[in-house]
């Protein structure tokens, strides 16, 4: 997977998109729901199904990283599915700080 | 020439504070009378009962020191960028912003940001880059954008919203609770305070106020004499806390997205349900309703989204001030929340920043009899000739409540 800035995903059994922010610092697979994500021109398999231990599900807006390999990918559609890297689930990024004077 | 000589519109500037705010090497007098929109609404709020004055609009900068700085914001975060068809504003104020720029705009994750981002505009469209990075939550507008999709969907309605009866009477001596941070909100806090609310400022306890980390006594003006509350809102405790103070209190400020409220259990509409005399002051960048409620945005990059900036003799922008649109929203918010308790309550108001601004921004031009007077070549005062008011900050010598001072005490009198 190609997971450059800006690339965009989309999960491959829910409604959940994702961009990358931030590259991983080794080959990985990022997952949504426990299969990994598509890219925007990809066709939707049939039948696959979000896997009952990666249904957290990923919420619009929000910032996930997975700290091992610093892959940071933003969520531009919330879905039932939860993301995934090699397995690992990504966590949600603590709130960006504001700035002390804006 | 004195100021006494200056016909009206720009004598006014040239004692608003704002002046020496705007500009580069010398300052520049901006087309319009922004300062006649900004005593207009100093009018409107005095007449609400709020105990205010000009020096609002230039007292974060007196207080750090800053400075106009031309394209860059007073506070260097945010920057005004030519694009292949107009120009765009970006704040990049938090280090996810910075962070965010290789997938904004496709370049190199070791590029310096702004040169990258300057060098990518030419080629971009200002809504297209725009709607980009705030899709990556980044504060980036089109400097004075018109007929946009949010100003479609928002219309020139009031922004203030009936959600529930109210009461027959005044609302007197209100509880407010505020969960706002930075300038805006709390200058609304502030301004009720002055007059009587009892201010009780809430804070999450991941993720405080961040003006705490600036200057402390920005900081305490705008909170001193207020209670501090601090509450975890990661646990269901904290947020059912949250939950009760809201449905204790007259007024709520707040200045989130509408996304986040949810997502901490915040119901509008329950609230009002539970409190028919309930005031609720929102500001947002761009309103809580329509296509871009949930955009971001700060003080520098929500005035030149409204058009509040100075055009150069060569057609260039300038920002106006600094931060402008937080001071203009938070006295507009504290006359809409007055007006709202004197009327018995039951009302949303409902402040975007860019709308606070482009109120501003709407002034009219300054007749070129006048500006011939006292502008000289490239647009640019002749100040060496006029003296410019530099901003200057209300005193207050009191400090702001040690953080989470009143927490016990607020949750065992309403929670």
């Amino acid at each position: 997977m190609n997971l450059k800035p800006g690339s965009r995903w989309k999960s491959a059994v829910c409604a959940a998109e994702a961009v990358v922010v931030r590259p991983p610092n080794a080959e990985v697979v990022l997952a949504c729901g426990g299969v990994p994500m598509l890219g925007p021109a990809d066709e939707r398999p049939q039948g696959a199904t979000v896997a009952p231990d990666h249904a957290g599900g990923s919420l619009l807006g929000k910032r996930y990283i997975d700290a091992e390999t610093g892959l940071e990918a933003l969520c531009a559609k919330a879905g039932e599915g939860s993301l995934s890297v090699d397995g690992r689930p990504m966590v949600v990024k603590d709130a960006k700080k504001l700035p002390s004077s804006d | 020439m004195s100021v006494a000589h200056l016909a009206p519109a720009s004598a006014r500037w040239a004692r608003s504070g704002l002046a020496l705010l705007t500009g580069d090497a010398t300052p520049a007098l901006p087309r319009r009378d922004h300062a006649g929109r900004i005593e207009a609404l100093l009018s409107a709020a005095r007449t609400a009962g709020a105990e205010v004055d000009m020096r609002l609009f230039g007292e974060r900068a007196a207080e750090l020191g800053l400075t106009r700085r031309g394209r860059t914001s007073a506070n260097g975060t945010a920057r005004l960028i030519e694009t292949a068809d107009g120009w765009l504003v970006a704040n990049l104020a938090r280090i996810d912003d910075l962070q965010a720029v290789p997938a904004w705009i496709g370049c190199g994750l070791g590029e310096e940001p702004w040169a990258a981002l300057q060098r990518a505009a030419r080629r971009r469209a200002a809504a297209d880059l725009a709607d980009a990075g705030q899709e990556l939550g980044v504060p980036a507008a089109v400097v004075g954008g018109r007929d946009d999709a949010q100003q479609r969907a928002r219309g020139e309605g009031s922004r203030v919203v009936r959600l529930a009866p109210g009461r027959g009477e005044a609302v007197r001596q209100p509880l407010v609770i505020d969960l706002s941070s930075l300038w805006a909100g709390p200058l609304c806090g502030q301004l009720l305070g002055l007059v009587g609310a009892r201010v009780v400022k809430v804070e999450s306890a991941g993720r405080p106020d961040a003006a705490r980390r600036g200057p402390r006594a920005f900081f305490d003006r705008l909170h001193a004499g207020h209670e501090s509350v601090v509450l975890d809102f990661a646990t269901p405790e904290g947020r059912g806390q949250l939950a009760r103070l809201i449905a204790r209190a007259d007024l709520v400020i707040e200045s989130s997205r509408p996304r986040a409220l949810e997502q901490l259990g915040v119901d509008l509409e329950a609230a009002f349900a539970a409190s028919p005399a309930l005031v609720w002051v929102s500001l947002t960048a761009y309103g809580r309703t329509g296509p871009w409620k949930n955009r971001v945005g700060f003080g520098d990059d929500a005035a030149a989204a409204a058009g509040l900036v100075a055009w150069d003799g060569s057609g260039r922008p300038m920002f106006v001030g600094d931060a402008l649109a937080d001071p203009i929203a938070g006295v507009m918010a504290a006359t809409g929340a007055l007006q709202a308790l004197a009327t018995g309550g039951g009302m949303l108001v409902d402040v975007a920043l860019r709308e606070a601004a482009a109120f501003v921004a709407a002034a009219d031009p300054i007749a070129e009899a006048e500006l011939g007077e006292v502008v000289g070549g490239e647009g640019r005062w002749r100040w060496n000739d006029t003296p410019l008011a530099a901003p200057q900050a209300r005193p207050e010598r009191r400090s702001a409540s040690v953080m989470g001072a009143h927490t016990a005490a607020i949750l065992a009198e309403f929670a």
